[in-house]
């Protein structure tokens, strides 16, 4: 302490959480897993030149007559770490690095759009009036109360057909787009309501009611005084939104909607692989444990985050 | 001294509407504060004490009745003319951990009042604030620090210079010590007769403490079921009370004691 002088007892709220976040085993743990795995999906073209196999290759050769990868555990060797595809022979270490990219791009896409609209809404409505609020509240609870899969499994192929026709090879921006419009319909009203919420209890305490009295507007209420109260709910919803937002665009692939052949994703390798779930299990295995790994480590994470950013827990 | 009072409330009512029956917290409420005195009210929990805070700096809007700054309504003031004049009249709240705020540093929570109403040039501020938290007995020094890292007292320290960074002639101060250790208590009370004498700040000061308001203020009022049942002179009311209820508020004072023991 002594030693950093003046710099060591400053202890914003925000450093206080950093370091409980650094005496966390669980949190350190999960967090190199989380960082680990977004680096590989942001360096996934220079792991493809290192590895010198494309997402899109077939081997053909190194399949027996039943179009079954030869080797052990579904082909698993020196130049195929993770095997090869039953069928087209695609090397699955190469499709599975591609295919983070694809899931993480929709789940980070999905949880900033969510959260954003859900942080806007409920500041907002957490300023209006007692009417106004219940009405925006009204909206909150009916998007809530949708059924998600029921909506998703209609809109995404609808949304599809309205600019592609049968036969055009639908862009994958276009799917991930489709994907992302679809969670945030139903993700923004979650965020908004814990966002409304603590704007209601934040503007009865007193600090509010000091800044009122000494002439503050609104503008400052809510960026100076309210805003910087609220930026713990908002990363724990954020952190604990991607895990979910990963699980859910696997999902829909799983059935069909979103993402499809042949960008590289883990839904539709784990669909495609059910069908060898006796002739090739390490297909059917790899992707899942993978995908298992991930939400997992993102959401142990996200939970970690919340303890370190709970001020009822610390010394407060 | 002369004239026109700092503060001149007439006649002030609030209801507040519940389920059932409207419940009168404040029923007709009238008192002067001459620029540079100390008014002092007392009474019991609910009496209504803290609506009249809330009113007098208009966090609360009043029924009926006036309350007029230097001569001037502010009662129905629209919210753009109410902010210019609202840095004339302060608060100080009772909670000091509630009315800090956890996310702002000391300078911060200080210097919010000179920044939104421009009172000092950006460039002056911090000196300012420096200034201010010398004056209530802080450390300069500590300027970046958050509430968390200061004891209750010194909390409230921050409370009042925040109070006077917007140069106010009247400071409202609800239960300032209620929630402060006894010995705490003797400094923040010392701290506000010193402030007052030195900067010519009147305080309207609310306690349910009799000996709080006696050391402060040359003019009590003693507040029961929302009406003043007694207002006057300190050494009068507190010698020869007219009524009984400040007979009876005399008596429950436990003989010898000057500050009684915080209740929470």
């Amino acid at each position: 302490m002594s030693a950093r002088g003046q710099k060591a007892i400053r202890r914003s709220p925000g450093r206080l959480a950093w370091r409980r976040l650094r005496a966390d085993r669980t949190a350190m743990i999960t967090g190199g897993v989380t960082v680990a795995l977004i680096g590989v999906a942001l360096a996934a073209p220079l792991i493809e030149m290192r590895y010198g196999v494309g997402p899109s290759d077939q081997f053909q050769a190194e399949l027996d007559d039943f179009g079954m990868p030869v080797g052990p555990l579904g082909g698993i060797s020196g130049d195929h770490w993770l095997g090869l595809e039953p069928g087209l022979g695609r090397d699955i270490f190469i499709r599975l690095t591609f295919g983070l990219r694809t899931s993480l791009t929709i789940a980070i896409a999905a949880a900033v759009v969510t959260t954003a609209v859900g942080v806007v809404v409920g500041l907002l409505t957490g300023l209006l009036g007692r009417w106004t609020a219940g009405a925006v509240g009204a909206v909150i609870d009916f998007a809530l109360a949708m059924p998600f899969l029921i909506v998703a499994l209609t809109i995404v192929p609808t949304l599809t057909q309205r600019f592609y026709g049968p036969r055009d090879a639908v862009p994958p921006s276009f799917q991930v787009v489709s994907l992302v419009l679809v969670f945030a319909i139903f993700g923004w009203a979650g965020p908004a309501r814990l966002v409304r919420g603590q704007v209601l209890s934040i503007r009865e305490q007193e600090f509010v009611d000091a800044a009122r009295v000494s002439g503050a507007g609104p503008g400052h209420i809510l960026g100076r005084e309210i805003l910087p109260n609220l930026t713990a709910p908002i990363l724990v919803s954020f952190s604990l939104a991607l895990p979910a937002y990963i699980a859910a665009e696997a999902g829909l692939s799983f059935l069909g909607i979103g993402i499809v052949e042949p960008t590289p994703d883990f839904g539709r390798m784990i669909d495609r692989s059910l069908g060898y779930l006796q002739t090739d299990p390490a297909y059917v295995l790899i992707p899942g444990t993978l995908l298992f790994v991930m939400v997992l480590a993102f959401n142990m994470f996200g939970d970690a985050v919340r303890d370190a950013l709970d001020p009822r827990m610390g010394s407060r | 001294m002369t004239g026109e009072p700092l503060l001149a409330v007439h006649d002030l009512v609030k209801d507040y509407r519940t389920r059932s029956a409207p419940v009168r917290a404040v029923d007709g409420v009238s008192f002067r504060v001459a620029a540079g005195e100390s008014f002092g009210i007392v009474g019991e929990s609910g009496s209504g004490k803290t609506t009249i805070a809330r009113m007098l700096v208009r966090l609360a809007d009043p029924t009926s009745g006036n309350i007029l700054l230097g001569g001037r309504d502010i009662t129905r003031l629209r919210p753009r003319a109410l902010r210019t004049i609202r840095p004339r009249i302060q608060i100080v709240f009772q909670d000091p951990a509630g009315s800090l705020n956890p996310r702002q540093t000391v300078a911060q929570i200080v210097a919010m009042p000179i920044r939104v109403n421009r009172i000092r040039p950006p460039q002056g501020v911090r000196a300012r604030v420096r200034e201010l938290l010398e004056l209530v007995g802080l450390s300069p020094d500590h300027d970046q620090r958050y509430p968390h890292e200061f004891s209750g007292g010194q909390r409230q320290r921050i409370g009042i210079a925040r109070a006077l960074a917007a140069e106010p002639g009247l400071i409202v101060a609800d239960e300032p010590v209620s929630s402060l250790d006894v010995s705490v208590q003797a400094q923040i009370i010392n701290l506000l007769r010193a402030l007052q004498r030195e900067l010519a700040v009147s305080f309207v000061l609310i306690s349910h403490d009799l000996a709080v308001v006696r050391t402060l203020c040359p003019q009590v009022a003693v507040m029961h079921r929302g009406v003043f049942v007694e207002i006057g002179d300190r050494a009068q009311i507190f010698t020869t009370p007219q009524h009984p209820y400040t007979a009876r508020l005399l008596a429950a004072v436990p003989a010898g004691r000057k500050l009684r023991e915080s209740r929470t």
